[in-house]
């Protein structure tokens, strides 16, 4: 009954915490490990400006347009920014093809000017899907039901012709909207095809395929759009921009590979925008030339979680370590492990059933090696508790009372700590400032303790003690200091639910420590032997 | 090996303070037999027989009287009233001059008795730290019956008592290396008795088996314990006085006065097991199959007597 009371709480605590732990990291992506890192993109675009015809400059304002990047399911602008001097800028929000343009306006325009774009870039490991709202359906001229109306005896043109007979084509030889899709880019990619010729002639402006494909499409009356974007692969100075397909299919825009042409982007493709206008336009006197750098980051994902919850406002922020002043956060950064190092106690003690001084004096002289290092805390630990038993004795002789005794014990801990401090500082060492945490009061307890069981249950007892004492020190001083445990706990702070949860499963085990199979070892194979002979009796 | 301390219901450290002394033992009765003082009171008042009280030391004052609280008696034991484990006991067997003789033969000086005697109110070997009280008590004359077996100290017959039901018991035996203590955790020899005779069976010194005490070479095994079914009736009194579901009891022979209870302890040791050859377990589950709770006294160390043969 009590059992599972508490097994059921610890259940609780443990599925809150990991849920919590869980939210954080799937959600607001807080990385497992302090050195996660992502990439980031910075994307830069420059534009030179020059006068077409410096002499005639003035008579009218230019204005130039330029397209901004998307923020998509995958890719999140942080930080854009734009260097304009000396023009109005404004930045329009998504017009019907999402597109989001920034506009710049001069009156007077000197002979070359440069507009920077800066953003940076960045890329979710899990995308967060948003629900797509189905466009209009295509309404091309190149529809049968858009064509002009064919008098008695009259033949269809023949764009149509090549139009209706690719389409045809591509139908018989497809099953679904997908493999449609492909057979028709399988079709435009033929330039040798004398329909695809036709159709490229009869057409205004030159088409590139995934234009060509694109019309065809929606002469079938399928929803596509034509992306522009770039890759975003590598550093490069001089980035174009690619043009793909984007074809509705299932209630979703699905993009079809610029380089492999298959369904779905196989690279990091950034949308810039959509439509089949250009990158800028310019109105007035001007000619413009851009060029799109990319570059690439690597940061710290927790860096970007952090900024992440907080464009979310999210709740986990607000209350969290990392918003306490930074001296709080190294306290609570050492304060959290705590409970770790109890934990590995309680199983040393509970399951190993291991024998120390003083229940909690390892968890606290391993926080200490967490200031010295181990090899000098284990060092000066051994030092100090050996002075403290040969100091004790003494006082002990000079007949002081237990208490002053505990007091004067301390007082010499004191003294030999500082004078390690000074020794070592001469010798240009830096133990002297951090043995300052040396838990000194629990050193005192140590060596009076040790003292005790020394004269009470035999030096042996005592110097197993102590070495116990000090390896469950070293065991706790790992966990401890584990990078990534002490990560883990600050930036997850509700893991001490699950602590919390291990230790009261831990409250209520009732088997055996390890040590007892040693201790019982004699007893066990005797009462073994006992039922073998009783055994063999019986036959 | 892993399975067969259960297989045998060998009572591990884990099981014991879980199963057994948390629901068993209530916390404010935990002071009835930590505090040896209200041991003695309580023991002496439901009348069972403990070593006669000389005198009590409450303050550091008092440290110096202890030969004059002495005086008439020559021998006693002074041991800190809140101790554990026989941490802090010193027997004193003679006062020669103004100095102590102990067990050993060593001397005390008077000033190291008094220091002593500090420690102990200090809180030196207290449970907790508290301060303390030293108490200073007649020494048993032990039965000549564990003569041969005994090396300077007094041997102590610890009974466990489960929910009034004495379940297991083992004659403790002091040895050189134990000081004249009977402890086992400080090298005393734990030797199991048979419950339903009183005759002794094995021994156990640390966790190794001996078949003799390593000082007096003489054989443990076969040593009938006098009255014993009347010790069975002291230890279970005790549960009646205590209120403590799981006891163990210490029980010593004086050759004059016949059996006293020398002390209780709320958190025995499981070390018993291996002097009996036998898990705990297997015992307290034959209590558990029947209802104790209606049993008087006498049916209770009937049980005993019967139940684990």
């Amino acid at each position: 009954m009590r059992s599972l009371h508490v097994w059921s709480l610890a259940l609780i605590f443990a599925a809150i915490g990991f849920g919590m732990a869980a939210y954080k990291h799937l959600t607001l992506e807080f990385p497992l490990t302090p050195d996660t890192t992502y990439k980031s993109w910075y994307v830069e675009s420059r534009v030179d400006l020059a006068s077409k015809n410096p002499w005639r400059q003035g008579d009218k304002p230019i204005i130039f347009t330029l397209q901004l990047p998307h923020q998509s399911e995958r890719f999140v602008l942080v930080d854009e920014n734009i260097v304009a001097r000396g023009f109005g800028h404004e930045i329009t929000e998504s017009d019907a093809d999402g597109n989001r343009t920034a506009v710049f306006s001069k009156r007077r325009m000197d002979a070359n000017e440069t507009i920077f774009y800066r953003a940076i870039v960045y890329e979710l490991d899990s995308p967060s899907k948003q629900v797509v709202a189905a466009p209009p359906q295509p309404d091309s001229s190149y529809q049968k039901k858009n064509r002009p109306k064919l008098e008695e005896g009259e033949k269809e043109a023949p764009v149509y012709v090549a139009i209706d007979a690719l389409i045809g084509e591509a139908k018989d030889k497809s099953a679904s909207t997908k493999t449609f899709v492909r057979e028709i880019y399988r079709l435009v990619g033929d330039a040798s095809d004398d329909r695809v010729k036709l159709i490229r002639d009869s057409v205004e402006e030159e088409l590139t395929d995934v234009e060509l494909a694109s019309l065809l499409l929606q002469a079938d009356g399928i929803s596509t759009r034509i992306a522009h974007g770039l890759k975003l692969s590598e550093d490069k100075r001089r980035a174009g921009t690619v043009q793909w397909l984007e074809v509705f299919v299932k209630n979703d825009w699905v993009g079809i590979d610029p380089e492999h042409r298959s369904f779905g982007l196989k690279d990091k493709y950034i949308v810039w925008w959509y439509g089949d206008k250009g990158l800028y336009s310019v109105e007035g006197n001007a000619r413009a030339e851009t060029m799109i750098a990319v570059r690439q980051n690597t940061n710290n994902a927790l860096t970007r979680a952090i900024w992440k919850s907080g464009q979310l406002a999210d709740l986990f922020l607000t209350f969290s370590f990392y918003n306490l002043p930074l001296d709080a956060q190294l306290v609570f950064n050492v304060l959290l492990m705590l409970p770790v190092g109890g934990l590995v106690m309680a199983f040393l003690r509970q399951v190993i059933g291991v024998k120390t001084f003083g229940t909690f004096m390892p968890v606290l002289v391993a926080l200490a090696f967490r200031e010295t290092g181990l090899f000098a805390g284990v060092l000066l630990f051994t030092l100090v508790v050996i002075l403290g038993v040969i100091i004790r004795n003494y006082f002990d002789a000079l007949k002081l009372l237990l208490v002053p005794r505990l007091t004067a014990v301390l007082t010499v801990v004191v003294i030999v700590l500082s004078l390690i401090a000074m020794i070592t500082n001469q010798f240009g060492m830096i133990v002297g400032l951090s043995i300052s945490l040396f838990p000194i009061v629990v050193l005192t307890m140590t060596i009076e303790r040790m003292t005790m069981m020394w004269e009470e249950y035999g030096s042996e007892t005592a110097i197993k003690t102590g070495l116990m004492s000090m390896g469950c020190a070293i065991i706790a001083y790992f966990a401890m200091n584990d990078e990534t445990l002490n990560y883990l706990m600050f930036a997850f702070p509700e893991l001490l639910l699950v602590v919390l949860a291990l230790a009261m499963v831990m409250g209520r085990y009732n088997h055996y420590k390890l040590t007892e199979y040693i201790r019982f070892r004699q007893l066990q194979k005797s009462l073994a032997a006992l039922e073998k002979k009783e055994a063999e009796k019986v036959k | 090996m892993l399975e067969g301390l259960g297989k045998y219901k060998i009572m591990g450290i884990n099981a014991r303070n879980r199963d057994f002394i948390f629901p068993n033992n209530r916390r404010r009765f935990y002071p009835l037999v930590d505090d040896k003082l209200l041991t003695k009171k309580l023991a002496l008042e439901a009348g069972i027989q403990v070593p006669e009280l000389y005198g009590v030391i409450e303050f550091i004052n008092q440290a110096g009287q202890v030969a004059e609280i002495a005086a008439p008696h020559k021998q006693f034991v002074i041991k800190p009233a809140r101790g554990s484990g026989g941490d802090g006991i010193t027997l004193v067997k003679d006062v020669i001059g103004g100095s102590f003789q102990k067990a050993n033969g060593e001397l005390i000086s008077a000033g190291d008795m008094q220091y002593y005697i500090t420690n102990i109110l200090g809180g030196m070997y207290s449970m907790g730290g508290s301060s303390d009280k030293a108490i200073l008590e007649y020494v048993v004359q032990f039965d000549p019956i564990f003569n041969e077996i005994t090396y300077q100290g007094v041997p102590d017959i610890r009974i466990i008592v489960y929910k009034g039901v004495p379940i297991m018991a083992m004659l403790r035996l002091p040895t050189r290396k134990s000081d004249g203590k009977a402890n086992l955790h400080k090298g005393g020899i734990g030797v199991g008795i048979e419950m339903s005779t009183g005759s002794t069976m094995y021994g156990v010194q640390g966790s190794k088996f001996v078949n003799e005490h390593p000082e007096t070479l003489k054989p443990l095994a076969g040593r009938q314990i006098p009255r014993w079914p009347f010790l069975l009736e002291m230890a279970s009194k005790f549960y009646d006085i205590t209120k403590l579901g799981y006891v163990g009891v210490d029980i010593v022979l004086d050759k004059d006065k016949g059996p006293m209870v020398l002390e209780a302890n709320a958190r025995p040791g499981i070390a018993i097991q291996i002097a009996n050859r036998c898990g705990l377990l297997s015992r307290t589950e034959k209590v558990d199959a029947v209802d104790v709770s209606k049993f008087t006294l006498r049916d209770r160390v009937n049980f005993a007597l019967n139940a684990y043969k």
